[in-house]
């Protein structure tokens, strides 16, 4: 039996060294402090991946930063990773491919940080849906328990984080990247491409797509201990390109598009009058802006169908350029007026009164983009798609549980120590 | 602090078996019992510290009643401490429980007390009772309060069991002789810890999000068809197997990692052939509890046929009652009582070994079905929750394919394949589990596969619980740690 012992501990302990040196030693989210290797680790190819949550996590679980910028992907590429004229700087802290669930825990982590003053937050429709919880990633991260070094460990020992230390690798040796960067310039017709088939696949997104007030009234209890806490919490929902907005339209969803618009108005007004320790944008506690809803910015037309030069404001329907999303931090900060496009308006204040009055001026902007060609060429394009019967995309909902609030609640209770310092 | 964290695993569990074989070598048995007691309360107070008076005080009480009543006779103590441990638990448990249905039958708006569940506490009120009984019936003495402290607040079951009856670990516990095999401890001890730790984080975490969107889909008005419906209740039925059991593994090594034994609480219960079969092996030790604590003095079968079937079936809706202050858990007892009962009836009127040979696989599939649907209720947070779930399993919803996928039934094939084809942990381990301890579960195990303890088995645990570790950063409680 000692053999037995013997060799159950050796191997067992000598597997998890060897696993876990090398993630650590290769270190894809760049946590561990470990000294690049030329030519091996040096280009950190994996930070703006799904496991850059892990990355953003330790930073906010680190502290020090006096303004944050979270967010979904729109925010990873819709913003500069070091955003300018923010007085003090702001992080962006955008990860891919999140939801609120992530954000507000992302939010309560960091919190703890008594230099926090403000949160700027990227929010959507997609965001409070059921389709989507939280990447693998999340758990692994400092996100989950908002422990760093419980984080350091369980990223080590990930099998994750050895896909994407081999990944990595390859990277660095290779001279590729994760994903092909968005270009100025692309092949006659692939632009073209890109918006009609996202334009398509979110058609049937939408289709499928399932509010979930639980995520509404999680977020509410971040905004309301953040706000408690001093932090200025400054929301703001994501511009789309026209096409993306009718796909929204077209599905069905719009009129519960605007009541989310509405729910949300509502939530944040609640904490408005709250006084921030030191207030980032004019305005209370809470502040929110919408910049969606056929904006002129967002109503140039999609690429045509040999357009190789890049769309002045968005990638693709989904994801707007990073001059956009300066612009709009000037907005929100500055009541800055002129638009990307160099158009007024830009972005209104969003409150349960300016949500009813703007709904009405929403549909008016959608009115006159499909009476212009772009308007039609997209009207033409769903048409001929809902002949077709499109399947709504649905996966399995995943909702929220009780190790959900509690992981939260558990932040939202060490938030008090670093308000009181604030 | 759960057994499959980073934190338990890495820190409490080593920092803990160092430091008590350091003190049975060069202190005293005495001192290794004060550092096993010293660690579980520090486990229990992980959770919450606030829980931790309440433990401390259950046990001084238990412990005076019990010195009383070895001193000064059974009665009135023995009454005193079970209403004591029943009041207790009737008040953390079932206040609010109680208070809303007076609020919903009546005009009264009684307030809720919401004064929360403390961690355990159906557990350790149960073993307390036990313990007060044991001592009455003279099968054990109250001994020294290190060794009650520790029998109630033991960390590998603490939690969620099993329930441990006082006199079956009581002598471990005061066997200052005892002789530490640190390897054969180590080496028993953490393959069954890697079983149990494999069975929770590579199965019953991954078949979760299947039974968990079904039921929260329920929930919210949906109304699933009929294979979608029976998707999600296999997976329930699977993911609760897989992570009680698991838990009850990891609970059996880590005790033999310091050298104990705890009581059997599994025994490849979807195996069973009928309900009665299905409570022996299924959560064992609450079953031996229910029998020797609430049906036999309720009279068992000793008072005719009627009276045994009410005396089961009020003992399973008690059972039920146990599990959580819900209508939804005295239903899923009260269906087991009814299956109970009409097992007995048709042992007794039906026709003799009818489900015999070939049509034992009859038998084993109604079973299954059977606990499968009655799982609906026990994981059902409402009544219209769990309707809308049994309208889809009995047709009335439609085919319902919407949300089925192809990795939710090759999961729970899988899950099946292991259940219906392999041993459970205890038959598999029945060479180094001790003679009493499978006495005690009464398990007599049949012939088949067994671990052989070398070197290649040896790597084989290794690296079970190799990958085990690497997929356990997704921490979600164990199912049984919230009754």
């Amino acid at each position: 039996m000692t053999r037995y012992a013997s060799t159950l501990l050796i191997a067992l302990f000598a597997g998890l060294a060897l696993f876990g040196g090398f993630n650590a030693l290769i270190d894809p989210f760049g946590i561990t402090g470990a000294p690049d290797i030329p030519g091996l680790t040096a280009r950190d190819t994996r930070l703006l991946e799904d496991g850059g949550r892990v990355h953003v996590a330790d930073r906010l679980a680190r502290g020090g930063d006096r303004a944050i910028l979270l967010g979904s992907s729109r925010t990873v590429d819709g913003f500069p990773h070091e955003p300018e004229h923010w007085p003090g700087g702001i992080y962006n802290a955008g990860m891919r491919g999140t939801n609120i669930f992530e954000l507000s825990q992302a939010a309560a982590l960091a919190a703890r940080n008594e230099e926090l003053r403000c949160v700027v937050i990227g929010l959507d429709l997609d965001e409070f849906g059921v389709h989507s919880k939280a990447k693998a990633t999340y758990w692994l991260s400092a996100l989950a328990d908002g422990r760093r070094w419980l984080s350091l460990a369980r990223v080590s020992l990930s099998p994750n984080t050895f896909g994407a230390s081999l990944q990595l690798i390859a990277d660095n040796l290779t001279g590729g990247e994760p994903r092909v960067p968005w270009a100025d310039t692309y092949p006659a017709g692939a632009q073209r491409e890109r918006y009609e088939s996202g334009a398509r696949g979110i058609y049937s997104w939408y289709q499928g797509y399932t509010f979930d007030p639980e995520r509404l009234m999680m977020f509410q209890d971040v905004l309301d201990a953040l706000t408690a806490s001093g932090i200025q919490v400054t929301g703001f929902i994501h511009p789309l390109h026209a096409w993306r907005e009718e796909a929204l339209v077209r599905s069905g969803e719009l009129d519960e598009y605007l009541a989310f618009r509405q729910l949300l108005a509502e939530t944040f007004e609640a904490y408005a009058d709250r006084e921030p320790v030191e207030a980032c944008v004019p305005g209370g506690g809470a502040v929110l802006w919408d910049f969606s809803g056929f904006q002129p910015f967002a109503r140039q037309p999609a690429p045509g169908p040999e357009q190789t030069g890049a769309h002045p404001a968005f990638y693709e329907p989904s994801h707007y350029l990073p001059h956009v999303g300066q612009a709009m931090l000037e907005r929100m900060r500055l009541e800055r007026m002129e638009a990307p496009s160099g158009t007024v308006p830009f972005g209104v204040r969003l409150t349960p009164e300016t949500a009813a009055s703007t709904a009405d001026a929403l549909r008016e902007r959608r009115q006159a983009w499909l009476e212009r060609p772009d308007g039609q060429a997209a009207t033409a394009m769903f048409d001929d798609l809902e002949l077709t019967r499109p399947e709504p995309e649905v996966s399995p909902p995943q909702f929220l549980n009780r190790d959900d609030g509690r992981s939260l609640d558990d932040k939202l209770e060490r938030i008090a120590p670093a308000a009181s310092r604030r | 602090m759960l057994f499959n964290s980073f934190e338990f695993l890495f820190l409490f569990l080593p920092g803990v078996l160092a430091a008590y074989y350091l003190a049975r070598r060069y202190l005293s048995h005495l001192a290794a019992l004060f550092v096993l007691n010293l660690a579980s309360l520090v486990f229990y107070a992980w959770w919450d510290v606030r829980n931790l008076p309440l433990l401390l005080f259950s046990v001084a009480m238990n412990h005076i009643v019990a010195r009383a009543m070895a001193r000064w006779g059974n009665q009135p103590f023995l009454a005193i401490g079970i209403i004591f441990n029943l009041a207790l638990l009737g008040f953390f448990k079932y206040a609010d429980f109680l208070i809303g249905n007076v609020n919903a039958l009546t005009p009264l708006e009684l307030p809720l007390l919401n004064v929360g569940l403390p961690l355990a506490i159906s557990f350790f009120s149960f073993q307390q009772i036990s313990f007060l009984v044991d001592i009455a019936r003279k099968k054990t003495a109250p001994g020294h309060i290190f060794s009650h402290t520790l029998f109630v607040s033991f960390f590998p079951h603490i939690v969620a069991g099993p329930l441990v009856q006082h006199h079956q670990i009581a002598a471990q516990f005061a066997d200052d002789k005892r002789k530490d095999d640190l390897s054969a401890n180590l080496g028993i001890g953490l393959t069954i810890f890697s079983i149990g730790l494999a069975k929770k984080v590579l199965i019953a975490e991954n078949i979760e999000p299947f039974a968990s969107s079904l039921f929260a889909m329920a929930e919210r008005g949906g109304e699933p068809g009929l294979i979608a419906a029976w998707i999600g209740a296999v997976a329930y039925a699977l993911q609760i197997f897989f992570d009680f059991s698991g838990y009850s593994d990891m609970a059996l090594g880590l005790a033999r990692c310091l050298g104990y034994r705890l009581p059997v609480n599994f025994n490849g219960p979807y195996k069973s052939a009928s309900v009665v079969e299905f409570w022996r092996r299924w959560h064992i030790t609450l079953s031996h509890f229910l029998r020797d604590h609430l049906y036999i003095p309720l009279g068992g079968n000793r008072k005719g046929e009627v009276r045994r079937y009410v005396n089961l079936f009020a003992t399973m809706l008690l059972g039920g009652l146990w599990h959580g202050a819900a209508w939804t858990f005295v239903i899923w007892g009260g269906l087991h009582g009814l299956g109970l009962t009409v097992n007995h009836f048709w042992a007794k009127w039906g026709p003799k070994n009818w489900f015999a040979g070939r049509r034992k696989v009859i038998a084993i599939g109604l079973t299954f079905a059977f606990t499968t649907i009655a799982w609906v209720f026990f994981r059902a947070e409402s009544w219209s929750g769990a309707g809308r779930i049994l309208a889809g399993m009995f047709g009335f919803s439609g085919l319902g394919l919407d949300g089925v996928t192809v990795e939710a039934i090759a999961w729970i094939v899988l899950g099946l394949g292991i259940v219906w084809s392999l041993p459970d942990t205890p038959e598999v381990f029945s060479d180094a589990i001790d003679e009493q301890t499978m006495k005690d579960a009464e398990i007599r195990p049949k012939p088949g596969p067994r671990w052989k303890f070398s070197r290649g088995t040896a790597i084989a645990a290794a690296a079970l619980l190799f990958l085990s570790v690497l997929n356990a950063w997704k921490t979600s409680e164990f199912i049984y740690y919230t009754f």
